[in-house]
């Protein structure tokens, strides 16, 4: 490519919105994915940590009626 | 009741999510990859490799990176009409999801397309924007892809969305033939097709292996972010079931 030529900056600008565009389309995308994974994977530990106990409980009540 | 045929089988195979995630952890690496490697030849094609045009000079590297994105702009759409007709015909779970997650995508590169055309038009006719057939009906594209993302939005209820929003992505689809052949019909400030065309490519080998290359990694990048945002869609599904559920105790 020839920096010298006539209305390169044509060309240079049009491969700068490209890049912006891309990257900027490219990292919504991946931060979206990223936000949502890290949401769920909270809700999910969350609700787990919720069940634990009432599970442990019913555990608890299941081997107390099988022992009598 | 009737059993499923081989293409309905390899259809409803992928229908659930858990499945789908499974093969999209297996195949977007590699799409990553094949991404990034085409981009650097296609690159390397476009602004070293590839000789300046005997006519148009050194303006002729813009072909390399408004050509694909156009290319784009009118594929997703397809892949939107596709997957519209999907959802309303067999009620394919992840059809509606894949045209939700597609449009963004296609709008980024509609948009690129017309910036980057805008680029290569001012020097060569001497404006940057001429309502002609070809830039009116990409202009029209961009708006549809506009109004298809507007419907997910404005419509609060998922099904109700998806239907008004699957019909829409086929009555749009008009469009997409008006705009490859837009040119041949209408006079037009923009040049008639030179790749895609009967008769073969009228483009020099020279100048048609990056634009190929460059064809084909805007392909595999649009593969890519289609397969991640459609990750992002699932887990957002997931997210409101778990919101309900919380609620509902």
């Amino acid at each position: 490519m020839v920096f010298s030529a006539p209305h390169i900056g044509f060309v240079i600008a049009a491969y700068a919105a490209t890049l912006i565009v891309i990257c900027g389309l490219v990292l919504a995308i991946v931060i979206n994915d990223r936000v949502k994974t890290r949401k769920l994977t909270t809700m999910k530990t969350y609700i787990s940590a919720r069940r634990a106990p009432s599970e442990a409980g019913l555990h608890a009540r299941q081997s107390c009626r099988g022992g009598q | 009741m009737k059993e499923r045929t081989g293409k309905q089988k390899l259809m409803y195979r992928y229908a659930s999510p858990t499945q789908f995630l499974v093969l999209l952890r297996r195949v977007l690496p590699w799409c990553t990859g094949v991404t990034v490697v085409l981009f650097a030849l296609g690159l390397y094609g476009a602004l070293l490799a590839a000789p300046p045009d005997y006519r148009q000079g050194e303006m002729v590297r813009i072909m390399y990176v408004h050509v694909p994105a156009a290319w784009m702009a009118m594929l997703i759409y397809t892949v939107i009409a596709l997957a519209s007709a999907t959802a309303l015909i067999w009620r394919h779970p992840l059809a509606d999801l894949a045209g939700m997650t597609a449009a963004p995508i296609g709008a980024c590169f509609t948009f690129l397309a017309m910036i980057t055309g805008s680029l290569w038009g001012k020097p060569m006719w001497g404006a940057w924007w001429v309502w002609d057939a070809r830039l009116t009906s990409v202009f029209l594209l961009f708006l549809l892809y506009l109004g298809y993302i507007g419907i997910w939005r404005v419509i609060e209820h998922p099904g109700r969305a998806a239907r008004v929003a699957a019909i829409m992505g086929l009555v749009g689809f008009i469009n997409v033939p008006v705009i490859k052949f837009s040119v041949s019909w209408w006079n037009s400030l923009h040049q008639p097709a030179s790749v895609l065309r009967i008769g073969g490519p009228a483009i020099a080998p020279s100048m048609l292996w990056p634009l190929v290359i460059m064809g084909l990694a805007y392909f595999t990048l649009y593969i890519t972010l289609h397969l991640i945002a459609m990750h992002t869609g699932i887990v957002n599904r997931r997210i409101r079931m778990l919101e309900l559920r919380k609620i509902g105790e």
